[in-house]
């Protein structure tokens, strides 16, 4: 297998994934739960809002580990707006980003590969404009980062 | 594209992929989230002329038809707002949408990570988007 190149790999440790689902996508509903984040000085390290039908939406976002508490208790004032959904949290994740060259099919499928193979699950994915980001338990950062090298080099 | 399937079967999915890299067709946007519980939510987005080969791979590959777990929406447009200082200032996620709320625009799926936000709306709410983005960034001319 040829390994691809890619710019750089980035990891962020200490950070909480927190799940809303169902929550009705609108911006209107995003806008009324990430303002009072934002007014609290909350930064969101990574979002990814999606769903098959309206009804049946989610929405995920990573933050800092620091901010868990006052984010969960925000969250559950303005809880009214979704009532049927549920809030989850998990605390001891990380972000592993991969920073790629194009070829973008290729690079997702190795690094899904990547990831199975060391038997970790990721919690979350998106793409962003430069790099594939993936929400994966913290202790599995060691091996996931170790199972990526043989899928990926480094240029230079 | 939208496909919602259990979570024993994201192990099809590099191959799945490993099919669109032979196929020479490219992924913009691609996101997967693990709810509802046991689920996944795979969202992604293809050039319309890939759609038919996307489809079959994915139905064929995870062995699901549809309409019941792989739903297609035609005429989406991709927006990429890119800032090099974007992932480290609380509220503009928050803002974007306020605007966007505000000129009606509904969107598909969105996600934000580091210094970018993609955003996948129907081609129809774009001048709509457009007049939002105007109002919270300066946009680069040319």
């Amino acid at each position: 297998m040829a390994k691809i190149r890619v710019a750089g790999i980035r990891q962020m440790e200490n950070l909480a994934l927190i799940t809303i689902a169902p929550f009705p996508l609108s911006s209107y509903h995003l806008e009324y739960i990430l303002s009072p984040l934002a007014k609290n000085g909350i930064n969101l390290e990574f979002i990814a809002a999606q769903g098959a039908s309206p009804d049946n939406m989610g929405l995920a976002i990573a933050l800092k580990r620091a901010h868990i508490a006052a984010a969960v208790g925000i969250l559950k004032e303005k809880r009214k707006i979704w009532p049927k959904g549920e809030i989850y949290y998990q605390e001891g994740v990380g972000m592993i980003s991969l920073f790629p060259h194009g070829k973008r099919a290729a690079i997702i499928s190795n690094f899904l590969s990547a990831l199975q193979e060391a038997g970790i699950k990721p919690l979350a994915l998106n793409l962003s404009l430069a790099a594939v980001c993936a929400i994966i338990e913290e202790i599995y950062i060691p091996q996931a980062l170790n199972s990526l090298s043989d899928y990926f080099y480094l240029a230079g | 594209m939208n496909i919602q399937m259990h979570e024993s079967k994201l192990i099809y999915l590099p191959p799945i992929l490993a099919t669109f890299r032979e196929e020479g067709i490219s992924i913009p946007f691609i996101m997967h989230s693990f709810f509802p519980p046991k689920l996944i939510t795979i969202t992604l987005t293809l050039d319309q002329k890939d759609m038919a080969i996307g489809q079959v791979a994915f139905q064929e590959g995870l062995d699901i038809s549809p309409p019941e777990f792989l739903k297609i929406k035609r005429k989406v447009v991709l927006i990429i707002i890119y800032g090099p200082h974007l992932g480290e200032i609380p509220g503009v996620v928050s803002r974007l949408h306020k605007l966007l709320s505000q000129e009606g625009v509904e969107i598909l799926a969105m996600s934000a990570s580091l210094n970018s936000c993609l955003l996948v709306i129907q081609d129809l709410f774009l001048p709509k988007a457009n007049r939002a983005f105007a109002q919270i960034f300066e946009i680069p001319q040319g």
